[in-house]
């Protein structure tokens, strides 16, 4: 992994067609400008894994209303 | 209408009782139309998030507040012009999204990534919390066996 610093305004390019740029660093926050083809898409790392939890969560694997309810109910967690 | 459902009988819902993410959920932004079913009746801590078009595509959702009181999740300036909430944003209503699994011991809870519902309009949103305190996977047993 290449780690580097860059300053506020300045930039790093990756692959002679992606561009990214510092443009502002205030406190924690750091704002970022990426310019790069359409095709290639951007994501938030969070966002990659809401989508791998929600996928996971549909999975149920063949457990029931019932079996829900009885594992999650409030007359479950509230005895 | 009479809709399948991925946990009920066939289940039959009117018009006005259809969520709408008008940004789907994280990763099925394609259906943007769903209902809620309780799990148990009369109750909202156990509920089933149910796509209007896809049978198969349910969530199961928990009501925040009752795993963790002081749960505290803030909408964004987005969140509040997307979700059209005016002034109030009391009757603003949140769920989170349960991975279910044959034992509570393994089954987790997304604290991170609630479902908003604003009730007024049905208009609903998953949001990414901006707050270290929650993750995508909190373990649902820490919150039933103590207070939260």
């Amino acid at each position: 992994m290449l780690i580097l610093h860059r300053k506020k305004g300045e930039s790093l390019v990756i692959n002679d067609n992606i561009k990214v740029t510092i443009v502002d660093v205030s406190g924690e926050k750091v704002k970022i400008a990426v310019e790069a083809p359409k095709e290639i898409p951007i994501l938030r790392t969070e966002l990659v894994t809401a989508v791998e939890v929600n996928k996971e969560a549909v999975k149920t694997n063949g457990l029931s209303a019932n079996d829900i309810k009885s594992m999650l109910g409030i007359s479950k967690n509230k005895k | 209408m009479e809709i399948s459902t991925k946990y009920f009988d066939d289940v039959s819902v009117s018009e006005k009782d259809i969520v709408f993410f008008e940004d789907g959920i994280f990763g099925f932004e394609y259906n943007k139309k769903y209902v809620i079913i309780e799990f148990e009746e009369g109750s909202d801590n156990l509920l089933c998030l149910q796509s209007v078009s896809d049978s198969e595509l349910a969530f199961v959702l928990m009501n925040p507040f009752n795993l963790k009181v002081d749960y505290s999740p803030q909408l964004s300036d987005d969140d509040v012009v997307d979700l059209q909430i005016d002034e109030s944003s009391e009757g603003v209503l949140y769920y989170v999204i349960c991975v279910v699994k044959e034992t509570i011991a393994d089954s987790t809870v997304n604290m991170k990534c609630p479902i908003v519902i604003n009730p007024q309009n049905k208009r609903a949103k998953q949001i990414i919390l901006d707050n270290d305190e929650y993750t995508f996977k909190h373990e649902l047993k820490q919150f039933t066996e103590g207070e939260g």
